[in-house]
């Protein structure tokens, strides 16, 4: 049997915050930073982190398998940054790397490209400090094998003097449907950007927001604890959620019920879904259940549906699915069939 | 090529710039270089955040003694690139480095938590062997004061652990 992915488990807020995300950068003390790395330097650091992180199914952590520069094919490549995995613009360059990945695919490192090592863990809802838990054990056993490059002036040493400081990334993708049509986006991405925090909504093919899902994210590292920055993220998220909720209440409850129901029937009916048509319908939907007007679809379906029905990630699973055509009647025909085992 | 402006000395630094959309390209020697402004600092900001100063850096040839002695990078290099060679690079370029890590982060210095040390080893090393090692030194260079010295500490420690090892 297949392990339940990340995505498909329930989480804190999870009708609201879709997911979060933690990344560390880190780089060993003795060996040149990959832009400077020799292919004895890049062994040696792929050597000590799978000696690191050899027996994490044991430590409560997920264990890790560990995939050579070239294991990953492109198309896999593609369909894994659709699922946050690698950034789209790794996913779409010819560099090969070493990746240690868990079946769950909510750990993932990416060894020697950046910065020797690049680790991230992932959650769905609202997870921060369960996330950032996980990063840190994970870190531990790392730097008990060979220590960090480390400065007591400028923190954890990078490759890119930008990303010196803690080296901690952490972000949270929200669900705003309410905010987006009330128009107070902008003024809300003005305000978390005085406070250190950008605010970006995520980008689909086309014009305009995916989905209404935006992303909130540190933006300083230096100057402040790791703690502090993970409570300023989560209080700032709460003060989203709350004022979507705020947002929400003025929306007309029987037309947003009669929207989440079309959208409904669309993804149970179609027989020809494009991404835009599928991402707009699971927004609307998201919403209905949000608001309890629709009880019978559940969220973890909405997560896999969310992460799986992407052009890449649906090609690797169905190859016959060669053409934008075909995938458009691939993916209407197993949102349909995700929505009839309910 | 000579530098654009004394037309004396061979030109070593290659700088772009692009000012409200218009792109002058200059030739200098270092000491114009310097003189004009288009010192190291301005260059490793210009290679960092090219983007908005639009000011590039394309050739310099330092010796060996402008190398970082970790992984051998320059610092016109790094400035280029806006990559740092290796942790070592942060230590020899400190004084440069830190004008444009100010202006990336601000003065603020670092807050976090520090790296989780090696865990230590099982059993802590016996202070006999250091000592014992450090007579039989003593004895090879026949300074036979401190000889008695660590001899008769040997002796206190192995009666220490004696009676420790009673008391069990
Ligand atoms: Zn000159
Ligand atoms: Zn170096």
């Amino acid at each position: 049997m297949e392990t339940t992915k990340w995505y498909a488990k329930r989480g804190e807020q999870d009708d609201l915050v879709v997911s979060t995300r933690v990344r560390l950068a880190r780089n060993f003390e003795d060996v040149p930073f990959p832009c400077r790395i020799t292919p004895s330097g890049r062994e040696e650091v792929e050597r000590r982190v799978c000696a690191a992180l050899l027996h994490t199914g044991e430590q409560g952590l997920p264990a890790l398998g560990v995939y050579e520069p070239g294991a990953i094919h492109s198309d896999a490549r593609r369909a894994m940054a659709e699922r946050h995995l690698l950034s789209r613009e790794f996913a779409e360059s010819g560099r090969q790397r070493t990746l240690l990945l868990s079946e769950d695919e909510s750990v993932c490192l990416l060894l020697c490209d950046c910065d020797h090592v690049r680790l991230q863990v992932m959650a769905a809802g609202l997870e921060l400090s369960a996330a950032a838990a996980a990063a840190k054990q994970l870190d531990d056993l790392i730097a008990a094998e060979r220590p960090y490059a480390f400065s007591n002036r400028w923190g954890y040493l990078t490759e890119s003097p930008t990303d010196l400081g803690t080296g901690l990334k952490a972000s949270v993708l929200l669900h705003l449907p309410a905010l987006e049509a009330t128009g107070g986006i902008e003024a809300l991405a003005k305000a978390v950007g005085k406070i250190g925090l950008s605010f970006s909504g995520t980008f689909g093919e086309g014009s305009g927001v995916s989905g209404s899902l935006y992303q909130l994210s540190n933006q300083i590292t230096m100057g402040i604890e790791e703690s502090a920055v993970l409570e300023n993220l989560r209080s700032v998220t709460l003060q989203l959620i709350a004022q979507e909720k705020d947002a929400r209440k003025a929306l007309s409850p029987l037309s947003t019920e009669d929207a989440a129901y079309r959208a409904l029937g669309l993804l149970q009916n179609a027989r020809i879904l494009t991404v835009r048509e599928f991402t707009d319908a699971l927004s609307r939907l998201r919403l209905g259940i949000s608001m309890g007007l629709i009880e019978n679809v559940s969220l973890q379906t909405l997560g896999v549906l969310n992460a799986e029905m992407h052009p890449a990630t649906l090609l690797l699973r169905h190859p016959e699915a060669d053409s934008t055509e075909k995938r458009d009647a691939v993916r209407a025909k197993l949102v349909r069939e995700q929505l009839q085992t309910q | 090529m000579l530098c654009q402006h004394c037309g004396a000395r061979p030109a070593t630094t290659h700088i772009r710039r692009t000012i409200d959309g218009v792109t002058e390209e200059l030739r200098l020697c270092d000491e114009c270089a310097a003189k004009l402004g288009y010192d190291q600092l301005s260059i490793l900001a210009g290679g960092l955040l090219g983007s908005l100063f639009g000011t590039e850096l394309t050739e310099n040839h330092p010796g060996p003694a402008g190398r970082c002695p970790g992984c051998g990078v320059s610092f016109e290099e790094i400035a280029r690139t806006g990559r740092v060679g290796c942790a070592k690079c942060y230590e020899r370029f400190a004084d440069r480095l830190t004008p444009t890590i100010e202006q990336i982060h601000g003065r603020a210095s670092y807050a976090g938590e520090r790296p989780r040390k090696k865990a230590p080893a099982e059993k802590p090393a016996d202070p006999r062997q250091a000592l014992q090692k450090k007579l039989d030194e003593a004895v090879k260079a026949q300074e036979f004061e401190e000889a008695a010295r660590l001899r008769d500490e040997i002796r206190k420690l192995e009666r220490e652990e004696g009676q420790q090892n009673g008391n069990d």
